[in-house]
């Protein structure tokens, strides 16, 4: 049915350069990462690496602390925090989409308003550390995240589609609120577990906000915020790797470095999300048709 | 359609029988212990907060406390200093105006390359789907990690460029100016593949007897596509765009804060909103009660807006209403 576009190689043109848009920035971060030092601070950035050294990447790991550190707080959140969060943003969600439970729409009514008015960040951020205490604490980066109303009210309208009549014949036939939501309603529900897990996961992977906020203790860094202080701190690799004590100042490959440190957290996941593509196209369906 | 049948049928009285009927009536304590985690959650991170309300009226003093300093006298009076400054008028300038060209670059942009995208109805579709998609991954602080070695006025790779063929160019990390492009590019460069397959999503949910009907009447492409495809889109397109009116006060914080560099007080002019004035005063632990009436006026002004809006997408189609 569809003829043939007389202008489709103009698209296909358009398209591939769309497409160099968004994808050929990263080049140069990768290539800069595998350059030598020397090379690129005489010719500034390219697309393609110049010298083709592992240089940055051997300095890197003489001292694998520094980024493994990062990675350890940051799978540790993110393992931890969807857990949590996945499990307490069903039950929220779920217990919202009940329509024979009394208090359902007062329940929603709260998680929306929480939405709808945002405090502001100064009241929270006392609330947070004057009232709990939590600064400086890895629970300043796992809490804040727990319950997004957001995820609420789209796990809610997943849940809505589950049929009513299961839920009351599985009541009929005696089973506890519980065992219905874990045995019946989860395993029904799994496609929309996974979406919403994988959502919340994104959120705590990408997290830097909750470290910039509530944390000044280096050994918390989530990889995020660890990356921008690489990016802003000039003196951060000579004072905060060992390897800076038996090297000259001048020997470390500053630039390099930082782009290899960049390809090295950013990398691992960005070839991972992709391919979860469609779950997060799913998600944005439904969300933007109705909270 | 399917949902709304299947909660309608839901929504409908239970069973006849009497003896279930009253067990639905008790109060049900299981859902309540389902529910409590979150409950507990709701009123601890988003409630006890609404003490913190009062904090832009106090005279703020840390032996005291933030939340039991003494009242400010007059009441208004962190306001008034707020408002007086010549940040207040900025920030908000900078935060709308930005907000406005992402809205119509994040909606013309995408809606173009769905539309042609569907038309291309080529394998190859699904290639330019995952690299327009590829930026929404990755974090604000990577990007600027890009736009740094970009933009660089030592080393950067367009200023090279330019350089190289003669052209003259500004220096990027010193002139306001060309923020005003710089960040709509960063904005649509990160949200674009996201809009762009949530319009096309939206496209290929359509039904083809459309096209057929077109195609027997004599439609060509274009006429397909202004008549069948955009109007189509045309819902959404309103309906997002009001919503995003209604968020106009809130900025997307690490796309300002680390972009452009956080300590660049040379672009503040261009670069800096309500929410990174918030973030900066609170890291350098500024005057906290004028900050939270900062945070006040944002809160306020952002609740009005949705409701507004909300309001006006309620009139036009109830379905995309938040309530």
């Amino acid at each position: 049915m569809v003829e043939r576009h007389p202008w489709r190689w103009l698209v296909y043109a358009l398209f591939i350069a769309v497409s160099l848009f968004c994808v050929a920035p990263f080049f140069i971060i990768i290539s800069a990462s595998f350059s030598d030092e020397m090379m690129l601070k005489t010719n500034g950035y390219s697309f393609l690496p110049q010298g083709l050294t592992l240089d940055a990447y051997a300095y890197i790991f003489k001292t694998p602390k520094a980024i493994l550190m990062p990675y350890a707080v940051t799978i540790f959140c993110t393992v931890i925090g969807t857990v949590a969060s996945l499990v307490i943003t069903a039950m929220m969600g779920y217990v919202c989409s009940r329509r024979d439970f009394k208090a359902h729409k007062a329940l929603s009514f709260l998680v929306f308003f929480a939405m709808l008015f945002n405090v502001g960040l100064v009241a929270t951020y006392f609330t947070m550390v004057s009232i709990y205490g939590l600064k400086d604490s890895v629970w300043a980066m796992i809490v804040p995240m727990l319950m997004s109303p957001w995820n609420v009210f789209l796990m809610k309208s997943f849940m809505n589609d589950v049929p009513f009549e299961l839920i009351e014949a599985a009541k009929i036939d005696g089973s506890g609120e519980f065992r219905l939501f874990f045995q019946i309603i989860v395993p029904i529900a799994k496609p929309a577990l996974a979406t919403i897990g994988l959502f919340i996961a994104f959120a705590y992977w990408n997290d830097w906000y909750n470290c910039f906020l509530y944390i000044n203790n280096n050994d918390l860094t989530s990889l995020q915020y660890y990356l921008y202080r690489v990016m802003s701190e000039a003196a951060f690799l000579s004072t905060n790797t060992m390897a800076s004590t038996m090297l000259a100042a001048r020997q470390i490959p500053t630039t390099t470095v930082r782009m290899a440190m960049c390809v090295l957290a950013a990398g691992p996941m960005l070839v991972v999300f992709p391919f979860f593509q469609k779950y997060f196209v799913r998600g944005l369906t439904v969300g933007s048709v109705k909270g | 359609m399917s949902s709304i049948v299947k909660s309608k049928v839901s929504a409908g009285p239970t069973l006849p029988q009497t003896p279930h009927k009253r067990r639905f009536k008790k109060p049900n304590w299981g859902l309540w212990a389902l529910a409590l985690p979150g409950f507990i959650f709701l009123i601890g991170y988003y409630f006890v907060p609404y003490f913190g309300l009062t904090i832009p009226f106090r005279d703020v003093n840390y032996t005291d406390g933030v939340f039991a300093s003494p009242w400010a006298d007059p009441w208004y009076k962190n306001f008034e200093f707020f408002f007086k400054s010549s940040a207040a008028w900025q920030i908000t300038r900078n935060t709308i105006q930005h907000n406005l060209v992402f809205i119509v670059l994040g909606t013309v942009v995408p809606v173009t390359l769905a539309l042609l995208l569907f038309e291309l109805k080529a394998s190859s579709v699904k290639i330019f789907q995952t690299c327009l998609f590829i930026p929404y991954f990755v974090s604000w602080i990577v990007a600027s990690y890009i736009v740094n070695a970009l933009l660089n006025s030592e080393l950067g790779l367009l200023p090279h460029l330019l350089d190289s063929l003669g052209i003259s160019h500004p220096m990027y990390f010193n002139s306001p100016k060309s923020w005003y492009i710089i960040l709509p590019l960063c904005h649509l460069w990160k949200g674009m593949g996201y809009n762009t397959l949530l319009y096309y999503a939206i496209l290929m949910g359509m039904d083809s007897a459309y096209f057929e009907a077109a195609a027997i009447d004599g439609a060509n492409n274009w006429q397909r596509t202004r008549y069948i495809s955009i109007p189509f889109l045309t819902n959404t397109i309103i309906m997002l765009t009001i919503l995003s009116i209604g968020k106009i006060f809130y900025s997307d914080s690490a796309l300002f804060y680390f972009v452009p560099g956080v300590n660049s007080g040379l672009l503040y002019s261009v670069t800096q909103t309500i929410d990174t004035y918030v973030l900066r005063a609170l890291k350098s632990t500024a005057n906290m009660a004028m900050t939270a009436s900062v945070c006040l006026y944002q809160s306020v002004v952002g609740f009005i807006l949705v409701l507004g809006t909300n309001l006006i997408v309620k009139k036009i189609n109830s379905d995309y209403a938040l309530f």
